[in-house]
């Protein structure tokens, strides 16, 4: 009896020999794992002061994550060397900024992201007397869409600015209107149309240029363009009969499409002070619900509008907090924050659109010459690092701001 | 029953859309209420950086609507283009779009400067305004005064008062004109009648003004226009106040040492010739009807635009001199807001 208690005693002691040496190999793999994080957190930190020596710049500009405050941004730099610039596009494709300028010879001048001049470009046959480039946005592949005034037209180029093709209206490219009336055109035939001159310009290589009059022009006045997340072109067209919105479906957009150019397109809007109207939009953007802004610009207030193009409800009329002046620009964030720059509020105001019911969160800037400050903003363009860029017209600069 | 409904809706919008586009006085520039928000689009009560309770200084704050890129209006005075079709001027011929302005521009002029038919965007030569910069405002002042009123600045509400309203009896004006432009030194005003249909392009091909008869066109009808000619040269007259002059001043000496001898600005010439010919051309084209409603008015929008001016000077019209005697600045400087390239303007009345 007394040595079968002995053996028990003695496996007792070895168990508890085992279960130590067990706790202490895990202790050994847990320190182990905290090591190989901290390395690996170290790692990160000097990759991140290596990132910052070589470009110094502030952390949410250096981690492209949606910063998630609700505080107003800080001026960071200018971009000088555009004359009057009154709209600003940044591509996401190539980090490049693309802006179109109003003085001087009216040119649209790419920067990369610290302001370096990249280039510019024009439409092809035409004098800076003859157009007005005005907004911009980039599509998916890189292509700049700009809209010009005095062309009555949308200009489309690649990311370089190689003019590519020209909207002549909701159901009209420029390519489309010269293959209409050219036989055997060639696909390396190049294009450009003057409204002034009335006149249409194609040359296939090795050949004469040869004009044809110009299409009767399209009942629109487009102004105001951008592309929503899943590609929609939305533009506003200002022509003294219909104040309106337009959304053209994203597939209207492949290269095969440009020479049968007939899109689905929604519209929606008319021209007055009432409900559902519009006294010269300026911009239009959709939330990440469907819904559509509309920056109503004489009316003085942000109209608001369904996926369908049901009018849903206006705000940022009237005075008081939030309230508008001239709003013209306008760009939405991935957290649904809605940026309106107020031309003569000499602002840009922010609001919470992610909820039922827009909340004003704040206004940065104001009227000057100094940093930070503004004379006549007009248009506002963002990048996946958190900053922001802003068409500070009469200061003949883009600002950069940034959280 | 339901044809005819359609009809009716249809003639009441047709009937309804004009006066929705005439805006001159209306939009920002009127038609406020006891509760209007209008005003903060322009002004700060308290917080204002620019005088008048501005948000900006004009020009500035102009043409942040009626600039180049005309984001807030069709009035686009930079370039001289009402750049949608005026609606009012055209009526069926949709798609007209980019007319010149009356006015011309203050940076490109859409003009026929050449007088060949077909107008063409090109650089401002001379204009009224608007860049801070200081002139002489040329015939200022009473008899024997000298040149003019030295230092004088313009920006765009020295002649136009935003707020529309802005005749002495509170009605509309003529392109919201202040009956007394700012600094003048006017003592009594000028209402310029406004227009019932806005129509504020040069409307055809042949460059007119107001509609004024050279060169003739079959249908013109010009007696209507004669009143607001003549207030518009009596409204310039409020600056320019030796300008100002009738039939016969060319021969009649005024009294002043250097307006002395000026030609017509206001008035009608002898009817010996233009109760019969179009104009002096040759060869001469008589009219089909004579009578004192073909009159040509020569007042002094039959030369020159308000605004701004691409016509050239070349050969002895750009060395002309100045009121007070100087010749600098040279060159096109001297097209001084005419319609035409040279002296253009005077050989399309006298074809000399």
């Amino acid at each position: 009896m007394s040595n079968i208690d002995a053996g028990n005693q003695v496996s007792e002691h070895d168990l508890s020999l085992i279960e130590e040496e067990e706790r202490a190999e895990k202790r050994r793999r847990w320190l182990l794992l905290l090591l190989l994080l901290l390395l690996a957190l170290l790692a990160c930190v000097l990759l991140l002061f290596i990132r910052y020596l070589r470009q110094p710049e502030p952390l949410p500009e250096m981690i492209p994550l949606p910063v998630d405050v609700n505080y107003p941004p800080h001026y960071l730099f200018s971009i000088y060397g555009v004359d009057k610039p009154v709209g600003v596009a940044y591509s996401l494709r190539n980090d490049r900024i693309y802006v179109a300028e109003t003085g001087g010879k009216r040119l649209v001048k790419i920067f990369d992201r610290d302001g370096n001049p990249l280039g510019s470009f024009a439409p092809p046959r035409t004098m800076p007397g003859e157009r007005s480039p005005v907004y911009l946005a980039v599509d998916g592949a890189g292509r700049v869409f700009v809209t010009d005034r005095l062309q009555h037209a949308i200009f489309v180029y690649d990311e370089n600015g190689t003019f590519l093709d020209t909207i002549l209206g909701p159901d009209l490219t420029l390519s489309e209107y010269v293959l209409k009336h050219v036989n055997n055109l060639r696909p390396d035939a190049t294009f450009a149309y003057n409204q002034f001159e009335h006149v249409v310009y194609y040359k296939s290589p090795g050949e004469p240029e040869r004009t044809l009059p110009t299409p009767e022009p399209a009942m629109w006045a487009p102004l105001g363009i951008r592309f929503d997340r899943t590609g929609r072109l939305l533009f506003t067209d200002v022509r003294q009969e219909r104040n309106a919105v337009y959304l053209i479906s994203a597939d209207a957009f492949s290269p095969s499409s440009w020479r049968n150019f007939d899109p689905p397109v929604i519209s929606f809007g008319s021209t007055g002070q009432g409900d559902g109207q519009f006294l010269f939009p300026n911009s239009a953007v959709a939330d990440s619900q469907g819904r559509i802004y509309v920056t109503d610009g004489n009316n003085g207030r942000i109209s608001v509008w369904d996926e369908k193009g049901q009018f849903l409800f206006h705000f940022g009329g009237g005075s008081g907090e939030g309230a508008l002046s001239l709003p013209r620009g306008a760009a939405i964030d991935e957290r649904d924050r809605l940026y309106v720059v107020d031309a003569v509020g000499q602002n840009v105001k922010v609001y919470d659109v992610s909820g039922p019911e827009p909340d004003f969160l704040f206004a940065f800037g104001d009227w000057g010459m100094g940093d930070g400050q503004f004379n006549y903003p007009n248009d506002i363009a963002l990048d996946r690092y958190g900053r922001l860029y802003i068409a500070d017209r009469e200061n003949n600069r883009i600002q950069v701001w940034s959280y | 029953m339901k044809l005819r409904i359609a009809l009716v809706i249809g003639l009441l919008a047709l009937l309804a859309l004009p006066t929705g586009l005439a805006l001159a006085d209306n939009g920002p520039h009127g038609g406020y209420t006891a509760t209007t928000d209008a005003c903060a689009g322009c002004h700060r009560a308290h917080t204002a950086p620019a005088a008048r309770l501005l948000l900006d200084t004009v020009p500035n704050l102009c043409f942040t609507c009626h600039g180049s890129t005309a984001t807030g209006a069709d009035t686009n005075v930079e370039d001289g283009i009402y750049v949608d079709r005026d609606f009012e001027a055209e009526a069926p011929a949709e798609g007209d779009v980019n007319r010149g302005l009356k006015g011309g521009g203050f940076v490109y002029a859409l003009m026929d400067t050449d007088f060949d038919g077909a107008a063409t965007s090109s650089p401002v030569t001379s204009s009224h305004l608007n860049d801070g910069s200081t002139g002489t405002a040329w015939g200022n002042g009473n008899i024997g005064s000298g040149p003019g009123a030295a230092n004088f600045s313009l920006s765009c509400t020295s002649c136009h008062d935003p707020h529309g309203g802005a005749s002495t009896t509170g009605g509309a004006t003529y392109r919201l004109l202040r009956p007394i432009p700012i600094n003048s030194g006017a003592a009594i005003g000028v209402n310029v009648t406004d227009e019932t249909n806005k129509i504020y392009t040069v409307a055809d091909a042949n460059n007119k003004y107001f509609g004024e008869g050279y060169p003739y066109t079959p249908g013109d009808t010009w007696s209507s226009m004669d009143q607001q000619e003549r207030e518009m040269s009596d409204w310039c007259a409020q600056c320019h106040t030796r300008y100002l002059a009738d039939s016969g001043s060319g021969s009649t000496s005024s009294g002043d040492d250097i307006f002395m001898y000026r030609h017509m600005s206001e008035g009608t010439p002898s009817a010996t010739c233009n109760d019969c010919h179009i104009d002096y051309g040759s060869p001469p084209t008589l009219r089909t009807t004579v009578g004192p409603e073909w009159h040509h008015n020569v007042e002094c929008m039959t030369c020159h635009v308000a605004h701004g001016t691409s016509a050239t000077m070349t050969g002895y019209a750009a060395y002309v001199e100045w009121p007070d005697g100087s010749t600098t600045p040279d060159g096109d400087a001297r097209s001084s807001l005419l319609r035409g390239d040279g002296r253009g303007v005077c050989q399309r009345c006298h074809g000399k």
